[in-house]
């Protein structure tokens, strides 16, 4: 009822009316959520496929080109997974990747980053739930993550950071529930949670031991050394089941179990050649990484955000109300700060900061794992410091605001103008104006130029690159019977097509370099040659 | 004996900004500030206060927005361009304020002194909001005048109180309107708030922004919520909503003052073509279009890191180095937020708003410039806080040695600010140029026996060092704080 007296307004409201509209909130607010979160997912993907920002990672066109591999080409299969990177994201790929379009805007990629951006956010709120945190607290920690720019961004491209996100996000929530509840149905979904992670990126197997650590420190207190052990077999038997097949998977495939921690394109290969060019000056100097890996969180996380989530972290661990076993089970929440702090230490990873690192961005994006974490805790301080909730709140929004108007989306700089950008579109616009409509097989690396393949607009089966099996072989020992036209950067010997075929006389005789970019170089077949050539996949179905 | 204690403070803090205004005698024409005082320790040595001279000049003599050429001369690099005309790249209020001033100085030849006075006469202003504001939050009056005299002299306060800039104004409008929201509740009050708002827009284009803690104040002091067992009534008392008139009208008054200059209803004057300086022809140099002002990228969140290190920490614009004094503040927020809650976040909040905006504010420096020159009406709301941690600790020795080392420490930077120059380049700039790039470059002037202070030089120069005056002034200051802090509480 609503009364005017004295120039006064009155809302008069019956407190079971006052209750069911907060039971009806309670209710519906998880699904409104979801609603909300999906149309900010498809309304960002849009904005970004709109200004072609959405694939300017590179890694995220090769990401596409993977799972492409798989269902077109000349030699698919699942094979063509590889080792590069772990095979989650791009299996989950393969069911939009056929379709051109869903492979050529990324919108395949785009889809599971989506779907896990939602998830996140829908997981960021029933853990926020299940730690006590009111409406208020449990909404800001979900905006909080799903408004960052970078996360926006990131969910919008064929990256696989947020599918990283989701699968440890959930796997921790799982955790921690099983610390509190001490279920086993808890526990196994733990388990098969941090098994996906692990299929994701590496972070979800340091993930898997900090878990493993934390199983065996709760059961161990409550129950002695045999229940700990039991307990730890058993969710490891889940948990590294994924680790395990990417073990055989490797022994399988590349008949190494180690190949892709060792081989011609693992991190650790890429690493020793930053190493070499004294590129790698986090390795062995904590301090450093220490400081590289704050500042990328700075920028992906926000430093105002970051700041409020330091305090809410501060109030979670200290707080009396909150179940030791709780802080123990969450405290795998920050897995990925030790980590990527480690990672750099050892020199596992690179990671360039704009005036830390040269004049370059490179993995900044990194700083973005810590995001489902810093939300949480910001929810969780909102709850806790009533005070100061609106103050908090208004300050965040007031951030948020001017964070969109200044556009300060620090992954695109990262991908536009950092390490993780190289300029291949001189190369695959000349592939795309001559070759496209032209018979005839393109030799290239796609360890080197997948981002080439993607941006060409040519079919996955035009190429023969390393997965290609018996093409790859012939090719590159006898070019001038299979490509037509070849792309590599000369004299460089990481491109594996320039060090297998320099040597060989058809590539010597038979070929004219035809353009010369800075980033590779074309070479064309003599047109006197060109009857030699085959034109058709004709060597059969490989193994 | 309140009042006139009152009195007595007002009284010494005018004294001390008398002693202290930069200034020269007479009442300079273009070409003689243009020729005699851009330099340093002159009191036109920085572009800010050329700029609102100008238009306050132009105002006051020519009737116009829009500057003549020779006065144009003076402003730039803050000079705008509109179809033809210079204008100023700054928003005019202070400028506007600024003319009863210029005038009434012009009729004793010290144009320039009266308009610079300005400020002082807000700091002034502001001493008294502190004490009003501290009233209405049941803080003791020692403390208040502690807070009061701490955001004085102990803060670049000091610095800019005795210069022409906004920035005593802008605290002014901040203060007006907590002390107004605070106090008993009226439509008419709240009005009046509503206005300094919006005429806040006047001074500076982004102060409206740091009165939305105070906006979200007025708006739930007139939403009361009760609740029983069978019903929740929510009451809004309507008849404020009137109070909306005075944004309205301040605003309004903008949008007609611009539609009037620039046939435009909200044009910000960051915006216009900017010139860089005149040729050897006297012809305008338009700025390139990569350094012209983008309102778009004023404010970005990425700067905040490199602000707030800048503003905090920093040799160069630190608070740590500028002002310590702050700190103190700290001891008394829980305190006062028990206290009396919903002001004391209001009042917190506006700090939050303050700070964070310009952690990302494109030059947290404030170009060359003397301190942390934005802080000043954080500091203010700060003393608010100082003022409580004074009621709680003021018996502890250990709380009285700290605090009167770091308001010495304070004011015996200020002062060396005050009585030199504000023309004090960034780190980042100073290096390149060989100069240094903190008060240790004011020390260097205070050593040479170069002062800016008007009555310093026109008085006081030929029967004075500068040492034996900033010393006497640092004294008195000390003096006064010290008896305030140290004197025993009356026995009733």
């Amino acid at each position: 009822m609503i009364k005017i007296e004295n120039g006064s307004l009155e809302l008069l409201l019956v407190n079971s009316f006052v209750k069911r509209i907060n039971d009806r909130l309670d209710k519906y607010i998880f699904s409104a959520v979801l609603l909300l979160l999906s149309l900010i997912s498809i309304f960002t993907f849009i904005y970004y496929y709109k200004n072609g920002l959405g694939l300017s990672y590179n890694d995220a066109r090769s990401h596409l080109d993977i799972a492409r591999r798989v269902v077109e080409g000349l030699k698919p299969g699942l094979a063509q997974l590889g080792s590069v990177w772990l095979p989650l994201p791009h299996a989950l790929m393969i069911p939009f990747v056929w379709n051109d379009f869903l492979w050529h805007s990324g919108l395949a990629g785009a889809i599971v980053s989506m779907v896990s951006y939602v998830g996140t956010g829908l997981i960021i709120y029933r853990f926020l739930k299940n730690l006590g945190v009111g409406m208020l607290g449990r909404l800001t920690g979900v905006f909080v993550f799903a408004l960052n720019l970078n996360v926006l961004y990131l969910q919008s491209t064929a990256m696989t950071e947020l599918l990283l996100l989701f699968t440890m996000t959930v796997g921790v929530y799982e955790l921690v529930m099983w610390h509190v509840s001490d279920k086993i149905f808890r526990l196994i979904k733990a388990a098969f949670w941090i098994a996906l992670s692990t299929l994701v990126r590496y972070d979800g197997w340091f993930l898997l031991m900090w878990a493993s650590g934390l199983i065996v420190y709760h059961v161990f207190k409550k129950k002695g050394y045999r229940a700990a052990e039991g307990t730890l077999i058993f969710f490891g038997t889940l948990a590294a089941f994924g680790a395990g097949l990417w073990f055989l998977w490797n022994l399988a495939i590349f008949e190494d179990p180690l190949y892709f921690a060792f081989g011609p394109y693992s991190a650790h290969a890429q690493q020793e050649q930053l190493l070499e060019a004294g590129n790698l000056a986090t390795k062995g100097n904590l301090w450093l990484s220490a400081k590289i890996y704050f500042f990328a969180l700075i920028y992906s996380t926000g430093a105002l955000t970051l700041a409020f989530g330091a305090i809410g972290a501060v109030l979670f661990f200290l707080n009396d109300k909150v179940k030791e076993s709780v802080k123990f089970g969450a405290s795998a929440l920050m897995a990925p700060l030790a980590f990527n702090i480690l990672a750099l230490y050892f020199g596992f990873s690179v990671l360039f900061i704009q005036g830390l690192s040269g004049n370059t961005w490179f993995n900044v994006r990194y700083g973005v794992m810590m995001m489902p974490t810093i939300a949480i805790l910001v929810g969780f301080l909102i709850d806790k410091l009533k005070s100061f909730r609106w103050v908090i709140i208004g300050l965040l929004l007031f951030v948020t605001f001017f964070a969109f108007t200044s556009v300060d989306a620090v992954t695109i700089d990262d991908a536009r103008v950092g390490s993780s950008q190289k300029n291949v579109s001189e190369v695959s616009g000349w592939l795309r104006a001559n070759a496209k409509d032209e018979k005839g097989f393109v030799l290239i690396s796609a360890a080197s130029h997948d981002a080439i393949i993607f941006s060409s607009g040519l079919p996955m089966k035009r190429f023969i690159h390393e997965g290609t099996g018996a093409y790859w072989e012939s090719a590159t020992t006898g070019p001038e019977h299979w490509a037509r036209w070849i792309v590599m950067r000369t004299y460089d010997e990481n491109d594996q097509t320039y060090k297998l075929i320099k040597n060989t006389v058809g590539f010597k005789n038979d070929y004219d370099k035809v353009q010369s970019f800075p980033f590779a170089d074309i070479y064309e077949i003599k047109p006197e040659y060109l009857d030699r050539l085959n034109f058709e996949a004709n060597l059969g179905k490989q193994k | 004996m309140k009042k006139l204690i009152i009195f007595i403070l007002v009284l010494f803090v005018s004294i001390i900004f008398a002693f202290t205004i930069k200034g020269n005698y007479g009442n300079p024409t273009p070409s003689n500030i243009y020729d005699n005082q851009r330099f340093m320790g002159q009191p036109f040595e920085l572009s800010p206060e050329r700029g609102r001279y100008a238009l306050t000049m132009s105002l006051a003599e020519d009737h116009s927005f829009f500057l003549k050429h020779d006065i144009a001369r003076i402003v730039t690099p803050d000079l705008g361009f509109y179809k033809g005309k210079y204008t100023l790249l700054v928003s005019p209020g202070l400028s506007m304020l600024g003319v009863p001033f210029y005038l009434l100085g012009a009729g004793f030849n010290l144009a320039q002194v009266f308009t610079f006075g300005m400020p002082a006469f807000f700091a002034v202003l502001n001493f008294l909001l502190i004490l009003k504001i501290c009233k209405q939050l049941g803080i003791s009056f020692r403390g208040a005048v502690l807070g009061g005299l701490s955001y004085l002299f102990a803060t670049t306060s000091f610095v800019y109180s005795v210069s022409y800039y906004q920035h005593q104004t802008t605290t002014f409008l901040l203060l007006a309107t907590a002390a107004l929201l605070f106090g008993k509740k009226s439509v008419l009050r709240f009005g009046i708030a509503a206005f300094l708002a919006g005429f806040s827009f006047w001074i500076d284009s982004q102060n409206p922004i740091f009165f939305i803690p105070l906006i979200f104040y007025a708006i739930q002091s007139i939403l009361n919520v009760q609740k029983d067992k069978t019903f929740t009534r929510i009451f809004l008392n309507a008849r404020y909503l009137f109070a909306a008139v005075g944004i309205v009208v301040a605003l309004g008054a903008y949008s007609l003052y611009s539609l009037a200059v620039f046939a435009r209803p909200f044009q910000l004057s960051g915006t216009l073509t900017s010139i860089k300086d005149f040729d050897q022809n006297n012809a305008p140099i338009i700025k390139t279009l990569s350094t012209q002002k983008d309102t778009s990228r004023f404010f970005n969140t990425r700067r905040m890191t490199n602000g707030f290190a800048t503003l905090v920490f920093n040799e160069d614009r630190g608070t740590i180095y500028y002002a310590p004094i702050i700190l103190i503040g700290i001891l008394g927020v829980c305190q006062l937020i028990k206290k009396k809650y919903n002001e004391s976040v209001a009042v917190l909040g506006t700090i939050l708003f303050i700070f964070v905006l310009y952690t990302m504010w494109g030059d947290p420096w404030g170009g060359w410039a003397f301190g942390p020159r934005y802080l000043i009406p954080l500091f203010a709301f700060a003393a608010v806080f100082i003022g409580q941690a004074v009621d709680i600790f003021r018996e502890k020795i250990l709380f009285k040695l700290a605090f009167i080392l770091l308001f010495a420490w304070g004011v015996a930077i200020n002062l060396l600010g005050a009585l030199t120059t504000n023309q004090v380049p960034p780190k980042v700039e100073a290096v390149a140029l060989g100069m240094k790039w903190n008060y240790l470059l004011n020390w260097d002037l205070y050593q040479k026996g170069l002062s800016s202070s008007f009555f310093y030089k026109t008085y006081l120069s030929s029967i004075l060092t500068l040492e034996v005056f900033y010393i006497s002034i640092f004294v008195s200051i000390i003096a006064a704080a010290g008896l305030t802090l140290f004197l025993p509480e009356r026995t009733k």
